[in-house]
Order: structure tokens, then C-alpha cells, then sequence
């Protein structure tokens, strides 16, 4: 097997999709206890854990929400039932407790991070994870499963600062990157009237300076407004710098002058956004939205957090009073879109992309989401057209290319559909995925040859996958006796995924009267 | 190569068992850690010394100090000594602010509980005094005299549990009981004298070693002090004060406080646990602490039948970059073969999957270090050293930085000290080393 050169010092980061692949393999292969951490938003988590329970059918897992503030994690697992059994404990809401420890040292509720202890500072320790990192022998001794904490990345970080023993017996960390980056940081954009542009300008030294610079005129400033002001700044410097902690630590000071300051209510939300703290980034939204119901950004943000909880319909609410103070806005008119994707209300999904590109006929992301909604319709020639508009637009959209191939291939269009492929693995050669579709192509083309090999290529990142898709070949050949032999390695290293699609897929309906195969698949 | 074989090998990387003595899987690094040997170091001074030693033992975070005291035990009871060795575990030490008080209480339990043979009286009395006290405390309604002995010494564990467990009681009982921690002592002290008269045949010694001190926390006390400082150098006198001898051990962050010199006076030079040395002062790699490394993993694997490149790992390249990057740490060695493993399908362990696992690796140091902390990381990058800062301790602590050691060409042990090397690809920490680089142009 070849494998491509790597350069060391570049790092080699995972989207969703590899993400979840490697969570399943290491659920797979563990046997007895280990703790993995999951970074994710509250929605994604909800899908993990489906996800994971129609791929590994034969493990027994449970999930403890935690609903409120708990101090001690060992006593809340001992006690559930059936633990002897148990293969997978998901743990959700680890947050809370964190939350309810911030109050403490806060003292005011709306206030909550006055001090500055989003992300875990040094002054203390939040009762669950001091608990947690003195007791991981017990952990380690009496549970004989996989631990899964879903967190938000706040809590991640709580995790490596605070509970550093405890985090360190960790099998991975599973980061399940979301595209709402770009978002936020746009966000922050609108409200700060291009000093956030400036800010990001700055060098570390330059940043450094500026900051010290605030800092003393707020030690100085006898004048309440502008010291306000002073903290306002400062905050964006934070978030310039993706300090986010930080910048909501001097949001607060703002609020706690000027109580009624919607600007920093909003910038407070975003910032709790993107740490991933999405309830108390809605609260913050709706003070603002209290003080200003006419902030059509703080509507739209506010509808892109419900949307991260998968709250859609409160999302579209949301996105709606949005559009109704500023019509032009396209991009709640392409979240709009994504979350009625999401509610399988395809046809008003299309309408509401098509005012986005109406708007901003630029915006790629609109195109390719179209294309999804479109195709999910079955409206493929459409949705080939969508395709198409993205990748002007962004010609390595490989996503795209490889839905593309999708939809010509439903349409038969195989050549056209190995072309798209190809470009998606010029972009992406390691996506096992694309292979795979491709050799499918050649195959309902019956060019035999250039299957095997597209295959043969799909083995380097899947083999299960791989050995499935060359079972598919050989009996579409009739070659029955290949065809039993590759099945069985498929289905040795994922039984589950592999005998339950083999019971349905047409490709086998020539070898399905065979005797072995109906022992293979019982 | 079958799925059975990836799923033992990946179970076999497990970061949270440290390995019992005599295990095939143990290699011994000493001629890469500064030659330090645990069996001669710790272990010597206690077998040849006339009076009661009381040591300390440190070392990085799953740097392999458990695996290390669990084989000082072994050779210690060969070697005619009793040995009461316990794990500090959460019954033992509050997660929000120990006290030392706990570590005396936690002594006394596990002591208590390991040496069956000796009269618990002098502790139980110790207990029956302070009985009506705690009492009120809603521990128990039951009279302490009516108790059996067996369940005497029980109410010993729960009075430590619950200082634990009902945190509004905890000051209150601590209240009770620290006046008494004296009198706790001298009472712990004549049952380890009874003891000591009561040792089997052909067992001259009594050692007690209390792991996983070093869980405790970083607390910043008032005057710039820790929670560490309380309790390691405030008592050091009552830590001292056990009529056995005692190993402890403690955060290495300590090593370095401001008060090192205070430390040393006190408990003699602490034992460390150095880094596997991977790479020189220099920036080179270094072959001996690379193969080593590699040992490590060929036992871990132990099949002969199947060669380690390429059928477990594609590529020495590959191999060896993983060995670099744990910095010559065990645990995280073990993390970043489990990481990897996790992005295969099936064996190899491709240089993709490798750096994959490099890469979320990283991401953790990316997470853990703050803002202002990268100038200080690309100082000790530069200068090879720390110096006894409260910044240093936070990286010593939270491992951005490893203590190495080598012999200089005058046969002279030298410490020296690293930035991990999954920061130094790092963007944030390459800016920072250019500016210190252009700032010390500069000043020449």
C-alpha cells in the first residue's frame, strides 16, 4: 500500500464525517473502559447519538442527561441500571454544572461571568471535575465501558485546565468542526463598524500594546460612558484574537455600567455562540432584542443558536422577524433556507434560498444547499444546475463535485458523474466516499476494469466499505464465489452496517438464491 | 490483518493502568532519564538508613512515577520491608481545597487498614476522645464504646468520607478535628510502633507510600502562595513526623516554587522523574531516546511473529515522528498510538493517521495554553531553562514544558528543560519565537 508524503508541520485537521468514522472505530474496537470527549454542539450530539445506535446494534448503550448542577458524576453513573451490560455511556449537560458554578462565583445571574471564568481560569475548581480528577481510579476500576462526554467547547477546555488527571487517561478527543466560524466572525464584523476588520490586522505585540493602552485608560477614566466604551473595545480586541472568554468578561463590564447597552448584549451572544454556549447566548440575544426589538443582527443570530440547539422551527421564527426589519438580509435568508432543510420542508427551503441568491448571487454555500434540498426532491437536473453555480463560485467545493456525481449518476449520466468525481478527488484524494461512488459509476457502465480499480483505491481509507463495494462487483458479475469471499470480510469488520445493507441491495439479487449467501446474512 | 489483532493492539495502548512490577511490557529507560533508578535512589536510602527517611518523589503527569513506585515496592519487600502503599483517591483528599489535615487522616486510614496485625487501640481511642464532638455532627447517634473493633475502624474511614461527602459539614468537622491532629499523630505513631515490634519474620522495615499527592490541584492562597505550599512546606514538620519511613509524592510544579531551597532544606533533594530524552539541547533527535521509545511500543505490541514496519506502522519516518512528538512521555505516547489507530480502518498505521493524531494532539495544547503564556514558551525554547517562577510551575504542571536530564562531558548530571514538541508547530508559537528572536537581534 502507498501512501502519499506527508509534510510534518502541516496539521492534518478532520471534517464531521472522519470525525464520527473515528469515533465509531475506536467504540468499536474498545473493549472495557475508556473516556472519550466529544466537542459538539448540543444538535450534532443528538445526531452522534442516534448515529451510533443504528451503527453499532450489538453494543448496549445508555446516555445520562445531566439536567441540572451535580456535584459528584460517579454516584449519578453508579446509580443507573443494567450498568453490567453497559458498552457506551454518552453523557450530556456536563455544562450545567459548570454554569451553576460560574453563578457562585458570580453571584449575579445575568452577570453570570463577571469574573473571568468562561474556559476555566486558575482562582478554583468547579466541585464535579475537582471530584472527577480524584476519583478516575475509581472510574477506571468499577465501570467496565465507554464513557462519552458531549461537550461544548467551553467545558472542553474547563476539562484540560481543571480536571487535568482525570482528562488525561482520555482514548481522543473527537472535534466535530461546524462551518459556523465564518458566520460568527461576520457577526462581529456588522456590529463594530470595521474596527473588528482593524483589530484582526493587528499583531500579537500590536494587540499586546493596545490592550495595555485600554487598560489604562480605563484605570484613569473618571467618566462612566467612556469607560464603558473603553471595555467595549476592549472586548473586540478579545474576539478578534478568538479570546473569547476574555471578551465576554469585558462585554460584562460594559453591561454592568450601561445595563441597557444592546450592542454588547449582542456581542456577548455571539461570542457565547461560538464557545458553544447557546442557551445563555439566546438570553443574550433576547436582552438585547428587549432593549431593541429592531436589531434585525441580534434576530438573525439568535436564529442561527436555536438552529445549533436544532430548535428550527424557533429558528425560522426567529430568521423571520429578521427579514421582516431588513429584507435584504441574505444571509437569514440562506440560514433560513438551511433550517427548513432540516424540517424536511424542501420546497420553502428552495424559495428561501432563491431570495438569497437574489440578493447576493455570490454566495456559494446558498448554491450548494439549494442543490442538496433540490436533489432530496429528486429534482436532479435542477439540482445539477445548483451544483454548478457553487462551483464557479468555489471551484474546490469537493462536497460539491461529489453531490454532483450523485445526482448525474441518478439521472445515469455515469460519465458525467465519474468526471465530477474525479475533480472532488483531485481536491480530496483520501475521501473514501468519492471512490466509492465512482466505481459504481463504472460499474452500471460495466467497465469491469475501472471499477476494481477505483475500489482497489477506496481500500487505502476504507476497507470495509471497500471489501462491501467489491462484493457488489462480483456479483453483479455473477462471480458468486469472490463475491461470498469479500462480503464476509465486509461484514467481518462491521457485521452490523454491512449485513443490513447486503439484505436489501439490488446488487446482489444474483447471488441471493445462493445457499452461502443466505447463511452469510441470517 | 484481522480486526482482532488492531482491537488488542489499540486496548493494549491504554493510558490509564500503570504497569504492576515485573511486567513484560515495563522497559527500563533509566540510561535516557539521567540514569535515574528508582531501586537505588529512593529505594537504598531507605534499606541502609539507621532513622526514619522521609522522601519525595516527582515527576510530569503520566510520565510513568506509579509504574515506577509500584516496582520500588516489589523491590522493597524483597528486601525485608513491609510496605503500606496507597493511591489517594477522592475518600482521601477534597477536590475544592485539601488541607493537610487530609493527607494526616488519609495516612492514618490507609495505614490502619494495611497493617492487620498491629493494635489499633492508640488511634481508636484517639477517636473515642473526639467522639461526642463529632457526633453532633450527625455522623452517627450510635455510642462509639459499643462498636466492635472491626467496625470502630470503619467509623475511622467514614469520618474521612464524610468530610468528603457533606461539604456544609466539612469545615465544621475539620474544625473539630484540627486541634487534634497532634495528638492524631502520636496516636498513629504508637500503632506504627506496635506495628514495627509486630513485622513478620525476616522483615526489618516499615515504609509507607502515599501516590497521587500530586492530584491535588493548584489553589492560589493569599502572599502569591498555593494550596501546595500549604500543606508541603507549612507542615512539612508534621509530614516528616511518621515513625516510618514515608515516600510522597508531590506536583512537580513544587520543585520549582519559590521556595524550592525551603523544600530542599527540609526533605533533601526531591527525586524527579525525567522525560525519555528524544531529542538534545540541541534540537537533534536522539537515537538511544528514540529507540527506547520504540521498545516501548514493540513490548506493548509483543507479537514477534509480525515485523513493527511496515505491518504495524507504515513507515519508520512515521514511526519515528510519533516517537518524537510524545516528547519522550509515556502517556502520551500511548494517547497518540491509540489517536492514530483510530483513524485506520485496518493495519498499517498510516503517516496520514500518524499525523492526524499529531494534529488533534496539538489542538489540546493549542486549548491549554493562554494567551499570554506563548512568550514564556518560546523563552524556555531559546534559553533551555526555566526559572523559579509561578508562570514556569503552570508549565511545568500542565506539561508545555518537560524536565529532561544528561550527563555533559564532565560526567556531570545537567537537567534541562523543553517546550513539548507538538507546540512547536504551533503558529501562535513560531510568531512568538520570532519576535523574542528579532528582540534579541536587537538588543546586540
Amino acid at each position: 500500500m502507498k501512501s502519499e508524503a506527508i509534510d510534518w508541520e502541516q496539521d492534518l485537521p478532520l471534517d464531521a464525517d472522519e470525525a464520527y468514522q473515528s469515533l465509531v472505530r475506536s467504540l468499536r474496537r474498545t473493549d472495557g473502559f475508556s473516556l472519550l470527549f466529544v466537542r459538539c454542539s448540543p444538535i450534532q450530539g443528538e445526531q452522534i447519538i442516534t448515529d451510533i445506535g443504528n451503527d453499532l446494534k450489538d453494543k448496549n448503550i445508555q446516555v445520562l442527561e445531566l439536567k441540572e448542577s451535580i456535584e459528584n458524576l460517579y454516584d449519578r453513573i453508579a446509580a443507573l441500571d443494567d450498568l453490567e451490560h453497559l458498552n457506551i455511556l454518552f453523557i450530556k449537560g456536563i455544562e450545567q454544572s459548570i454554569f451553576a458554578y460560574e453563578d457562585r462565583e458570580g453571584n449575579d445571574i445575568n452577570l453570570r461571568s463577571l469574573s473571568p471564568q468562561y474556559g476555566g481560569t486558575w482562582h478554583d475548581v468547579p466541585r464535579v471535575l475537582g471530584h472527577l480528577n480524584l476519583s478516575r481510579e475509581r472510574f477506571r476500576d468499577n465501570f467496565k465501558f465507554c464513557i462519552v462526554f458531549l461537550l461544548p467547547e467551553f467545558a472542553l477546555r474547563y476539562f484540560i485546565r481543571r480536571a487535568p488527571d482525570f482528562f488525561d487517561w482520555r482514548s481522543n478527543i473527537y472535534d466535530f468542526p461546524t462551518e459556523k466560524a465564518l458566520v460568527d466572525q461576520e457577526s462581529f464584523r456588522l456590529v463594530s463598524d470595521g474596527s473588528f476588520d482593524e483589530y484582526q490586522q493587528l499583531t500579537n505585540e500590536q494587540r499586546i500594546a493596545k490592550l495595555c493602552e485600554i487598560k489604562s485608560y480605563i484605570d484613569e477614566s473618571t467618566d462612566p460612558t467612556r469607560t464603558s466604551e473603553l471595555w467595549a473595545e476592549k472586548g473586540l480586541i478579545h474576539a478578534a484574537a478568538k479570546e473569547y472568554e476574555e471578551a465576554i468578561a469585558s462585554f460584562d463590564r460594559v453591561l454592568q455600567i450601561k445595563p441597557d447597552d444592546h450592542q454588547a448584549w449582542n456581542n456577548r451572544g455571539i461570542a457565547l455562540g461560538i464557545l458553544g454556549i447557546y442557551e445563555e447566548a439566546i438570553a443574550s440575544y433576547d436582552r438585547a432584542l428587549q432593549i431593541n426589538p429592531d436589531e434585525h443582527q441580534a434576530w438573525y443570530n439568535r436564529g442561527y443558536a436555536l438552529g445549533n440547539l436544532g430548535r428550527y422551527e424557533e429558528a425560522i421564527t426567529s430568521y423571520d422577524r429578521a427579514l421582516q426589519i431588513n429584507p435584504d438580509e441574505h444571509q437569514a435568508w440562506s440560514s433560513r433556507g438551511y433550517a427548513l432543510g432540516n424540517l424536511g420542508r424542501y420546497e420553502e427551503a428552495i424559495t428561501s434560498y432563491d431570495r438569497a441568491l437574489q440578493i447576493n448571487p455570490e454566495d456559494h454555500q446558498a448554491w450548494y444547499n439549494r442543490g442538496i434540498a433540490l436533489g432530496n426532491l429528486g429534482r436532479y437536473e435542477e439540482a445539477i444546475a445548483s451544483y454548478d453555480r457553487a462551483l464557479q463560485i468555489k471551484p474546490d467545493k469537493h462536497e460539491a463535485w461529489n453531490n454532483r456525481g450523485i445526482a448525474l449518476g441518478n439521472l445515469g449520466r455515469y460519465e458525467e458523474a465519474i468526471a465530477s468525481y474525479d475533480r472532488a478527488l483531485q481536491i480530496k484524494p483520501d475521501d473514501h466516499k468519492a471512490w466509492s461512488s465512482r466505481g459504481y459509476a463504472f460499474l452500471r457502465l460495466a467497465k469491469f476494469d475501472e471499477a476494481f480499480a477505483s475500489f482497489e483505491k477506496e481500500m487505502e481509507f476504507n476497507e470495509g466499505s471497500a471489501y462491501y463495494d467489491k462484493a457488489c462487483y462480483y456479483a453483479v458479475q455473477n462471480q458468486i464465489d469472490e463475491a461470498i469471499t469479500n462480503l464476509q470480510k465486509a461484514i467481518e469488520i462491521d457485521s452490523e452496517e454491512y449485513l443490513n445493507r447486503a439484505k436489501t441491495d439490488s446488487d446482489f439479487d444474483n447471488i441471493r438464491h445462493d445457499r452461502r449467501f443466505q447463511a452469510l446474512i441470517q | 490483518m484481522s480486526q482482532d489483532l488492531l482491537s488488542r493492539i489499540y486496548n493494549s495502548f491504554d493510558p490509564f493502568e500503570p504497569l504492576p512490577a515485573g511486567d513484560p511490557a515495563y522497559v527500563d529507560c533509566a540510561e535516557v532519564r539521567g540514569d535515574t533508578n528508582i531501586l537505588v535512589d529512593l529505594g537504598n536510602k531507605i534499606l541502609r538508613s539507621q532513622r526514619m527517611v522521609c522522601q519525595l518523589y516527582t515527576g510530569h503527569r503520566g510520565g510513568g512515577k506509579s509504574t515506577e513506585l509500584l516496582r520500588l515496592k516489589d523491590h522493597l519487600e524483597k528486601n525485608g520491608c513491609v510496605v503500606v502503599y496507597f493511591a489517594a483517591d477522592e475518600d482521601d483528599i477534597d477536590p475544592e481545597d485539601a488541607e493537610y489535615t487530609d493527607i494526616l487522616l488519609s495516612c492514618t486510614r490507609h495505614l490502619l487498614e494495611g497493617l492487620k496485625d498491629a493494635d489499633p487501640k492508640p488511634i481508636l481511642g484517639w477517636l473515642g476522645d473526639r467522639w461526642n464532638d463529632l457526633k453532633e455532627l450527625a455522623l452517627t447517634e450510635i455510642s462509639f464504646e459499643n462498636l466492635s473493633i472491626e467496625a470502630q475502624i470503619t467509623q475511622f474511614a467514614k469520618l474521612t468520607a464524610n468530610i468528603r461527602a457533606i461539604p456544609s459539614e466539612r469545615q465544621k468537622i475539620r474544625d473539630k478535628v484540627n486541634p487534634h491532629t497532634i495528638t492524631l499523630l502520636n496516636a498513629l505513631n504508637e500503632f506504627i510502633e506496635d506495628a514495627k515490634r509486630k513485622l513478620p519474620k525476616g522483615k526489618t522495615h516499615l515504609v509507607a507510600i502515599a501516590d497521587n499527592l500530586d492530584r491535588i490541584v493548584p489553589i492560589p492562597k493569599e502572599h502569591g502562595r498555593t494550596i501546595h505550599d500549604e500543606i508541603f512546606l507549612d507542615r512539612a514538620q508534621q509530614l516528616q513526623g511518621l515513625n516510618c519511613h514515608v515516600i510522597y509524592t508531590i506536583p512537580i510544579s513544587m520543585v520549582y516554587s519559590s521556595r524550592a531551597s525551603d523544600l530542599r532544606d527540609i526533605y533533601g533533594d526531591p527525586q524527579i522523574l525525567p522525560m525519555v530524552m528524544v531529542q538534545t539541547p540541541e534540537g537533534q533527535t536522539d537515537e538511544v531516546g528514540i529507540a527506547k521509545i520504540i521498545e516501548i511500543i514493540t513490548k506493548r505490541i509483543n507479537r514477534t511473529d509480525i515485523n513493527l514496519v511496515p505491518d504495524i506502522f507504515g513507515s519508520m519516518e512515521g514511526l519515528q515522528r510519533l516517537c518524537l512528538m510524545s516528547g519522550g512521555h509515556v502517556r502520551n505516547l500511548m494517547l497518540l498510538v491509540r489517536s492514530a489507530i483510530d483513524y485506520i480502518d485496518a493495519l498499517p498505521i498510516t503517516d496520514r493517521a500518524i499525523q492526524r493524531s499529531i494534529t488533534q494532539a496539538r489542538d489540546t495544547f493549542r486549548r491549554t495554553v493562554e494567551q499570554e503564556e506563548w512568550e514564556l514558551l518560546a523563552k524556555v525554547a531559546l534559553d533551555k531553562q526555566i526559572d523559579n517562577a509561578e508562570e514556569y510551575r503552570k508549565l511545568l504542571f500542565n506539561r508545555c514544558v518537560l524536565q529532561y536530564v544528561y550527563f555533559d562531558a564532565d560526567g556531570e548530571l545537567q537537567p534541562w528543560y523543553d517546550v513539548h514538541p507538538l507546540i512547536k508547530s504551533i503558529q501562535q508559537f513560531k510568531d512568538a519565537v520570532a519576535n523574542l528572536s528579532q528582540d534579541k537581534i536587537e538588543q546586540q
